[in-house]
């Protein structure tokens, strides 16, 4: 009998503790599991390091992978499972100690919230198609019902709009696994881009667009974007911050994933990802300047980074991708910190319109301070690492010799400081007659505060871990390295 | 009818996402009957049939199921569970917000109903736990045994109106089956023998296949599988229908 380390962890343990959940409920460890789970995972991620930068891990369930599934833990999705559970850990941290609202605290919020972090990890980490398939699934479902946690009529309308939209995603998803299957007679990923290549050229494009659309929907790209601030504004805002820093970070890295691994060429695809990202955050940006409410301004400035992420990737060099995994941290951990923020600021004050935050900062700096740094983190300005991320994605686009993506990217940024700065003035305002309850939840800064502290060392100091995210976009872009790991040399 | 303008009566921007829609739908099914008839040649499945005597299960579907692709399994339960959990607390909703409303009078079940079901209520357990346990044998297994019993119970809720169902009880079968379901992926997983999420640690000799005791460890994770959907379809039915009535929806939270 041995305990092996084994990348399953990174599922089993979140399913085996949501099943149990009425167990805790007696024993009243709700709560710390709620924190320790992600915790725990987190500490796995960071012990499996050494091996992963050595090797990528490949873990067979029941039978060897053309035949079956298997887990792949390789230095890419590494970075994902670590952002993962560390924003778990972050949003559990603040509805433990931030005395949040009673319904995020009880044993339906336990469960949905670990088997989004499950769904999330299994997604990133599996090798085999209908698995990815059915881990959409969990996260997705899971993520339904979140939004439509708190049962009034808003939560209900964006989990009834949630539950159809993302349904009509995964049927779309459903169906490309569905046809591939017909073609290539294999599930499991390596295996099916091995074949991918012999299916006729309609059928792939068929394939592709299905997969597009499904995908598109999940990871929210401009023509299936359409619903996402609705749902973000429906939602409580640290439940948004799960959504906005893990979820769509899940599904793009699943997108991008797949594009790299089934093409052996991926020009063409990755030149439509490109344009679809693009579009997304110009269009997102532009919107984002308009909104009065502070959920849908978040919601917007989101698909702006997402869009510019996605840009990054499509490019498909090793510098942009480096980059572009790089933004996708610090856009979870700068919107962890905005939504988080937003928590606070809105339960002081009652509604999230611009008119009422009015003198908010004042009444709140702690509170003010954050947003300030995490608006400032998202512009991208210099000690902070947003700037870091932002200026390798443009290097890389330099060096590549195209400019247009770095003149959109140029012009996001200004847009999105105008929008930003709009916020944080009327946060400053003189304004006297501001009546608020006295501060509770103090702890709740300290998840915050470790949130931002990360922004500024990783801004600081960013090559502390550029050696990692070289060697993710190189595990991401290398096609045949992952097809040799997995169905051994000679493939 | 005519007082409405023609104009309003046909929305011009629906019937252009129809046509689209439409013209989408064609070309699929045109790419479709061009190269999706001819089926592959040779798929992952003929591979997982002929190596079927490893798992010592007669019915082949069950050991690609349960074992070979139980990872699988062990999500689509989970997704069943998420659903459950998400239903019971949007029912829940729907019950503290027209608690006041008048809830329409339900009408006492007829005779023949209740009759019925006192005929048909052992009659379908028993099939449910013969589906369930004979899984590896026959057409069937935890999916739908567990169906099979969750219908048992919803027929007596029907025609019995004294009868609610145990919501504790139900959560606590969810959870040790739920739960049982991992463990013993996670023994395969410690165990030196197998050394693999979900494998087949028990003995599972090819001699005995078409026995009820073979092929190790796939009638447990059935067996648990059965329990589970049992319980939480039993639990979406009950939440439907006692919605209006008194049941705590929250009593166990902390």
């Amino acid at each position: 009998m041995t305990m092996p380390l084994t990348p399953v962890w990174f599922i089993a343990l979140p399913l085996l503790l949501a099943f149990a959940s009425p167990l805790w409920v007696r024993l009243r460890l709700l709560m710390p599991l709620l924190v320790g789970t992600p915790a725990a995972l987190l500490a796995l991620a960071l012990g499996l390091l050494p091996a992963v930068r050595t090797a990528p891990l490949l873990e067979t369930i029941v039978i060897a992978p053309p035949l079956g599934i298997h887990l792949q833990l390789d230095s890419a999705s590494w970075l994902l499972v670590a952002l993962i559970n560390f924003a778990g850990v972050v949003v559990g941290a603040f509805l433990w100690l931030g005395e949040t609202e009673p319904y995020l605290r009880e044993r339906r919020a336990f469960i949905l919230i670990l088997l989004l972090i499950a769904g999330c990890n299994g997604m990133v980490l599996t090798g085999d198609l209908f698995n990815l398939y059915v881990f959409l699934e969990i996260a997705g479902v899971s993520a339904y019902a979140l939004s439509a946690l708190r049962r009034d009529a808003p939560a209900l309308e964006a989990g009834l709009k949630y539950l159809i939209i993302g349904s009509v995603a995964a049927i779309f998803f459903l169906f490309a696994v569905v046809l591939i299957y017909l073609q290539t007679g294999n599930l499991s990923l390596a295996a099916v881009a091995r074949g991918f290549s012999e299916i006729p050229g309609p059928m792939q494009m068929l394939i592709g667009l299905l997969m597009l659309i499904g995908l598109g929907i999940k990871t929210e790209l401009f023509p299936f974007n359409f619903w996402v601030p609705d749902i973000y504004q429906g939602s409580h805002p640290a439940v948004a911050s799960l959504y906005s820093g893990i979820l769509v970070k899940a599904f793009l890295f699943v997108l991008f994933h797949l594009v790299f691994l089934f093409l052996a060429d991926p020009g063409v695809a990755g030149a439509w990802l490109m344009g679809l990202g693009a579009i997304t955050m110009l269009v997102a940006e532009t919107v984002a300047l308009r909104q009065e409410d502070l959920r849908r301004m978040l919601a917007y400035s989101s698909l702006g980074q997402i869009g510019l992420i996605t840009l990054a990737l499509g490019f498909g060099v090793e510098s942009t991708t480096a980059g572009g995994l790089f933004h996708m941290v610090n856009h979870t951990l700068v919107k962890l910190l905005l939504f988080l923020t937003a928590a606070i600021l809105l339960r002081s004050f009652v509604s999230a319109r611009i008119a009422d935050f009015a003198g908010a900062g004042r009444a709140r700096p702690l509170a003010g301070a954050l947003f300030v740094l995490g608006a400032l983190a998202v512009m991208g300005l210099p000690p902070l690492s947003g700037f870091a991320s932002k200026l390798w994605i443009l290097k890389g686009f330099a060096e590549a010799g195209v400019f247009w993506p770095v003149a959109l990217i140029l012009l996001a940024a200004l847009i999105e400081a105008g929008y930003y700065f709009r916020w944080i003035k009327v946060l400053y305002e003189p304004r006297t007659e501001v009546a608020i309850e006295p501060s509770e939840g103090r702890w709740a800064y300290l998840p915050i505060g470790v949130v931002a502290g990360l922004i500024v060392l990783l801004g600081v100091a960013p090559f502390l871990v550029d050696d990692l995210f070289i060697e993710g976009a190189r595990s991401l872009l290398d096609r045949t390295a992952t097809l040799v790991a997995v169905l051994g040399a000679g493939s | 009818m005519s007082d409405v303008p023609l104009r309003k009566r046909v929305r011009a921007k629906t019937l252009m996402l129809v046509l689209l829609c439409g013209w989408l739908f064609a070309a699929h099914l045109g790419i479709l009957f061009q190269y999706g008839l001819d089926g592959q040649t040779a798929s992952v499945g003929d591979a997982l049939l002929a190596r079927n005597a490893e798992t010592a299960s007669a019915n082949a579907v069950t050991s690609v199921v349960v074992s070979y692709r139980g990872f699988d399994t062990l999500g689509e339960v989970t997704v069943l569970f998420l659903a459950a959990t998400g239903i019971g607390l949007l029912f829940g909703a729907r019950q503290r917000a027209g608690a006041e409303g008048a809830e329409t009078p339900i009408s006492d079940p007829n005779e023949m109903l209740m009759t019925g079901v006192r005929l048909l209520f052992p009659v379908l357990v028993l099939l449910g736990v013969y589906v369930v346990v004979h899984g590896h044998l026959s057409p069937g297994g935890g999916f739908q045994g567990g169906v099979i019993i969750a219908t048992a119970f919803f027929l007596r809720m029907l025609a019995d109106r004294t009868f609610v169902l145990n919501h504790s009880l139900i959560g606590l079968l969810e959870a040790l089956s739920g739960s049982g379901f991992v463990l013993v992926g996670l023994l395969g997983l410690i165990l030196l023998g197998t050394a693999t999420f979900l494998g087949n640690f028990l003995p599972h000799p090819v001699a005995d296949m078409g026995r009820l005791l073979s092929a190790g460890v796939i009638p447990v994770v059935y067996c648990l599988v059965g329990v589970k959907v049992g319980a939480e379809v039993a639990a979406i039915f009950g939440d439907m229908l006692e919605r209006g009535s008194s049941h705590p929806p929250d009593a166990e939270t902390s």
